[in-house]
């Protein structure tokens, strides 16, 4: 077991469970707190975290597979995404952007997802979503061989479809990490500030960050069942400054 | 089928020895019942209807026996606890319902803790106890209902990992 990252939340650990390889995301015990008070503080963020990664699945949006939560150790074990996995941080600033443009469409629509179902990300950046190829199991690789092999005998046009195919399995996929300041809510004000806090996490980390969200907000409008409303708040919140919201 | 399960934080020195066999075209389901409702079997009973995997039989089990190691079981024993970990309701009688024995019974998953366990008891063809078999004996629909899966949610990934998600949140106390 290794302890990967620290943060000011929750310590990483990286181990195995059952024989398959996970995360463990540990909360740990804020001493200035009284004992009690942060027991229950913790619990609450833990089981809160845990439901929304079901939440997000249940409206379509891929989360890594939470095998279980440990109440006793404040602790979520969760699926290790691997090596096949790239945070779409790296995947931005190592590919053009008329590549990354369908990956920042799909973001889009993913965040719309979890707006129309009321669900709130809380920490929106681009070291959040994981960018995952997608292997083809050995199974279907033979399979693919051996139709391949029927079809060199055959025209050339089916050759072509198939590799279109083959194009097809091999997209890439996103998956949104890291629910610990989630919640849910109705709320267009507090949507309009979890897309906030991407834009400026855009304009922190990346060049030409105003395309790149563009992308990725034109892709929600286009998703989102309350565009009108949520837009103009956004605008709202932009003119007003960082993550700040006008309820509580 | 033989298992040595231990927890994420656990060394392999602390793990427990678990015993899964699966039984088919079982013939004293009556007499299996009323020794188990006596507390005279330390085993416990599934309905094959409800498992899709191994894997989320073994997730519901390490979770029952985390619960006994910190004083913190709902029901009575460790057998029942596995029973009420898989159940998604908040009631143990839910959960014996679904997931325990059924009436007049044919099939059953048995698992024990113990050392050295006596399946003679149990009338019946033992088959193997692996994902294969598990398909082909649940019931797709039924799991689908207990456990309030969508379509939606099965094509994202499969009902295998919808399962387990599902499971982790079960009976969360706050």
């Amino acid at each position: 077991m290794e302890l990967i990252s620290q943060g000011a939340e929750a310590k990483i650990y990286r181990t195995t469970f059952l024989g398959k390889p996970v995360i463990v995301k540990q909360r740990f015990k804020k001493k200035y707190r009284h004992p009690q008070l942060d027991s229950r503080l913790i619990t609450r963020r833990l089981v809160q975290e845990a439901r929304s990664l079901v939440k997000a699945r249940k409206c379509g949006v891929l989360t890594p597979i939470l095998y279980q939560v440990d109440v006793f150790n404040h602790s979520l074990i969760m699926e290790d995404l691997g090596k096949s996995t790239v945070m779409l941080k790296h995947y931005l600033n190592n590919n053009q952007q008329k590549q990354a443009a369908p990956l920042l469409k799909e973001f889009g629509e993913l965040i719309s997802k979890m707006h129309n179902s009321d669900l709130i990300h809380g920490d929106l950046t681009t070291s959040n979503v994981m960018v995952k190829k997608v292997i083809r199991k050995k199974e279907e690789e033979k399979k693919e061989i051996e139709k391949e092999k029927e079809k060199e005998k055959e025209k050339e046009n089916e050759n072509e479809i198939e590799t279109e195919k083959e194009r097809e399995m091999e997209k890439e996929k996103l998956i949104m990490i890291d629910f610990g300041l989630s919640f849910s809510s109705t709320n267009s004000e507090e949507k309009a500030v979890d897309l906030y806090v991407l834009e400026r996490a855009f304009l922190s980390t990346h060049p030409n960050s105003k395309q790149l969200f563009d992308i990725v907000l034109k892709s929600y409008s286009e998703n989102s069942n309350n565009k009108q409303k949520i837009m103009t708040r956004l605008e709202k919140v932009r003119r007003r400054g960082r993550k700040r919201s006008m309820v509580g | 089928m033989t298992h040595e399960i231990c927890d994420w934080n656990e060394t392999k020195n602390e793990s427990s020895k678990i015993t899964i066999k699966f039984f088919s075209k079982i013939n004293n389901a009556e007499n299996i019942f009323s020794l188990v409702k006596k507390g005279e079997i330390e085993k416990c009973f599934i309905n094959p209807e409800t498992i899709i995997s191994e894997e989320h039989l073994l997730m519901a089990t390490i979770r029952a026996r985390r619960n006994q190691k910190n004083n913190s079981m709902k029901t009575r024993t460790i057998e029942s606890e596995i029973l009420w970990c898989l159940s998604p309701y908040k009631g143990v009688g839910m959960a014996f319902k679904h997931f325990g024995l059924q009436e007049n019974f044919t099939e059953a998953i048995v698992l024990s803790f113990e050392e050295q366990p006596d399946f003679s008891v149990i009338q019946g063809e033992e088959l193997a106890f692996n994902d294969s078999i598990l398909q082909k004996h649940s019931n797709v629909d039924k799991i689908k209902d207990i456990y309030q899966i969508s379509e939606d949610e099965i094509q994202l990934t499969s009902l295998k990992e919808s399962v387990i998600m599902k499971m982790s949140v079960n009976n969360l106390r706050l």
